[in-house]
């Protein structure tokens, strides 16, 4: 079995069609991960625009500066320096009302530089989102609060998410009671107080994890021949004319097909997740993921959130390899096994949903459009199946694992059942 | 040991490729004749077992073949008519894959694949590619992963094709080294191929099996049916058209030699003339053009 496996191993290997590919996803992969570090940047406290590692140096200093617990009590007290800081010259009435960008305007002319760029740290957005109902300047949610708001943080928190819920994903979902229920224990489940830090590298990880789709595809290319390229090269008849040329030797084709696609994956996965991390620091991996965004329902670190996203990559991988194998065993064509892989990948990500919810729903379940950190984790997408509730990710790993566990054995199986004509 | 075809038919839609043939192969080298189209492919896959007939079966030493699985094709070798290789494959590699899906163990497999490459002449290219070889190496490669588990059964489906003189005749006497104490089903429309080293003479017409022998006893079908003509060029080309004709050769005085394979005398002063395999192939399939069934049906 395992000389058999090396031998199908060698055959992927040889074949120039899959080298190309495989070959030129990885460098794609190197190409956009080193432009994700060149076209970082950010202003420095000179108001000099940094560019690639010092942009990096420059975020990671900032978000360190604010690094720590997210108790109550601080945030009450870094909301109230704030406002302070804010609203100094400039009357909170004065953006109340306004559009953003014309708030924005109104701070940009009333404060210097520094001042602004203190104003406009990121770390105050993100710690003002939870009273943030969408598309206001921090500023403008500053100016919303009262003296003792702050001091219900985690209340925020929770309420923001009782407020998506009713959004329903900007109107094109109805949550049901189990969904929000099951939506509402998944965020109880979050510990608190929350931390803050930098965690540049693994957000880059999970910024990129989307990326993985090409490999999933070079991965359908290498694979197509495998069954498909024994029957139009006519080798099949010698094949299934030997002892184990049935089921050993579709098992072979299937562990070894597999054994390629989850070690062609690994090692795209190691280029995104390398760069990101060796640029961006891999620091902050213990953070919890609500780094990301407050109002992430999941009790992840950083680090654990990244690798289940590159988990389910890897599930999708092995979904797809499968599916290929299946195609291949039944097609003769080694192209309509690749187009049709392609066109699951690539074409579901340019469908346009129309603000149909149920399509969004399904749309999700592609690599493209499931692989986005805010989708993964903050979309609130949930599936229900009578008084079952699952979200994406759980959805995700069902769903690719049962496609592998049952396209893997059918080709196995249509392979052996083959019959030379 | 016997391979026993029994009644078996394979229909593709309308057309019946195979049509109720059966035969009892003892071990010998049988020679399978027939017409491009006459159903050999089709019947040497059902023999393999990698296509699943209509109807009947094919059974080794009264088993049905399809039952018995990798326990019947752990005692077959098959070399198929068009056969593919893996073109980055060396000589070699090839050997020791299908050495492994015969069941050889790793030594055994290399040991067996240096052996039969020595005895095929590509010990000398074992390690090149087979991208680099040329169609008489390839089948020669090609007959010895068919060999390499010692088959009782060995199927060699038009081996021969495309393959020049002298390549053909070193293609015989390898299949001839290779067949003692087997079953070989040596499939041919190259009627040369099996006369020198068949024991046993299958002609297949329209999926059906028209006779059986020995060559002799084949060849014997045919006998006070082959007729030496002496004619004008003008007579030759009137003998040609109507007739079965096996040879022309024109002599220098002008007149023709032919040789004709008919019932009766073409001509009044037709010589009778000793049959062999070949004018009874043409004999046989004389009519392949046209819809009328030979008489010789066994």
């Amino acid at each position: 079995m395992f000389d058999l496996m090396g031998f199908e191993l060698k055959k992927l290997l040889s074949r120039r069609t899959s080298l190309v590919a495989c070959a030129g996803i990885l460098v794609l992969l190197c190409g956009i991960m080193a432009l994700n570090i060149v076209q970082q940047k950010t202003t420095s406290s000179a108001d000099e625009t940094l560019s690639g590692v010092a942009a990096i140096a420059q975020q990671k200093e900032r978000a360190c500066a604010h690094a720590g617990v997210l108790a109550d009590e601080r945030v009450q007290e870094e909301v109230a320096a704030y406002k302070e800081l804010a609203f100094s010259k400039v009357d909170p009435g004065e953006v109340e009302g306004l559009s953003d960008a014309a708030a924005y305007a109104v701070m940009r002319e009333a404060y210097d530089d520094e001042e602004f760029r203190a104003i406009y740290d990121p770390y105050y957005s993100y710690l003002l989102s939870p009273w943030n109902p969408g598309g206001l300047e921090p500023c403008q949610v500053a100016a919303t609060l009262d003296e003792g708001a702050a001091a219900g943080f985690y209340e925020a928190v929770a309420d923001k998410l009782q407020r998506a819920l009713d959004d329903g994903m900007g109107g094109t979902w109805e949550y049901s009671e189990a969904e929000r229920a099951f939506w509402t224990d998944r965020q109880k489940e979050v510990e608190e107080p929350l931390s803050y830090g930098y965690a540049g590298g693994w957000e880059d990880v999970l910024a990129c994890v989307g990326f993985l789709a090409f490999p999933m595809v070079a991965v359908c290319v290498a694979l197509s021949p495998v069954f498909a390229g024994e029957y139009q090269d006519r080798t099949d008849a010698v094949l299934l004319a030997s002892r184990h040329g049935r089921l050993r030797l579709a098992a072979a084709k299937v562990a070894a097909s597999l054994l390629f696609a989850a070690a062609y994956f690994a090692l795209s996965a190691g280029i995104v997740m390398g760069v990101a991390l060796a640029f961006f620091g891999a620091d902050g991996a213990d953070l919890p993921v609500q780094v990301l965004a407050l109002g992430i329902p999941y009790d992840l670190t950083m680090a654990e959130a990244a690798l289940a996203a590159v988990g389910l990559g890897l599930l999708m991988t092995l979904g797809f390899a499968s599916l290929a194998l299946l195609l291949s065993a039944k097609l003769r064509s080694q192209l309509a096994v690749f187009a049709i892989c392609a066109a699951l990948v690539f074409l579901t990500a340019m469908i346009p949903t129309g603000g149909n919810g149920a399509l969004l729903h399904v749309l999700y379940l592609f690599p493209i459009n499931a692989l986005v950190d805010q989708v993964l984790y903050n979309s609130l997408v949930s599936y229900q199946a009578g008084p079952f509730v699952i979200d994406l990710a759980g959805l995700l790993a069902a769903a690719y694992a049962a496609l592998t566990l049952l396209c893997a054995p059918l080709a196995a199986r249509a392979f052996s059942r083959h019959q030379v004509v | 040991m016997e391979l026993t075809i029994d009644r078996l038919t394979k229909q593709f839609g309308p057309k019946i490729a195979v049509d109720r043939v059966s035969a009892r192969l003892a071990p010998g080298v049988h020679g399978l004749l027939g017409a491009n189209g006459a159903g050999k492919t089709t019947l040497m896959r059902m023999v393999c077992d990698v296509l699943r007939p209509t109807s009947g079966e094919v059974r080794f030493d009264g088993r049905d073949v399809r039952a018995l699985g990798g326990a019947y094709r752990v005692h077959l070798g098959y070399l198929p008519q068009d056969f593919g290789y893996y073109p980055d494959f060396t000589a070699l590699d090839f050997m020791r894959y299908l050495g492994a899906l015969k069941g050889l163990g790793r030594r055994v497999a290399r040991s067996r694949s240096l052996e039969l490459l020595e005895a095929v002449g590509l010990a000398d290219v074992a390690n090149a590619k087979v991208r680099t070889f040329s169609g008489g190496m390839k089948q020669r490669l090609g007959i010895a992963q068919a060999v390499i588990n010692d088959p009782a059964v060995l199927v060699l489906d038009e081996p021969t094709a495309g393959l020049d003189p002298k390549e053909r005749v070193r293609f015989r006497n390898l299949i001839a080294s290779f067949a003692q104490d087997k079953v070989v089903i040596l499939s041919t429309h190259i009627v040369s191929d099996v006369e020198c080293v068949a024991d046993d003479i299958l002609v297949m017409r329209d999926g059906a099996f028209l006779m059986q022998g020995t060559p002799a006893d084949v060849v014997a079908r045919a006998a006070g049916k082959v007729w030496e003509c002496h004619v004008d060029v003008q007579g030759a080309d009137k003998l040609a058209a109507g007739n079965c004709v096996s040879n022309v050769h024109y002599a220098a005085d002008g007149h023709a030699v032919v040789r004709v394979v008919a019932d009766e005398p073409p001509t009044a002063d037709a010589r009778p003339l000793e049959p062999t395999l070949e004018d009874v192939y043409l004999y046989v399939f004389r009519d392949e053009a046209r819809d009328d069934a030979p008489s010789w049906r066994m």
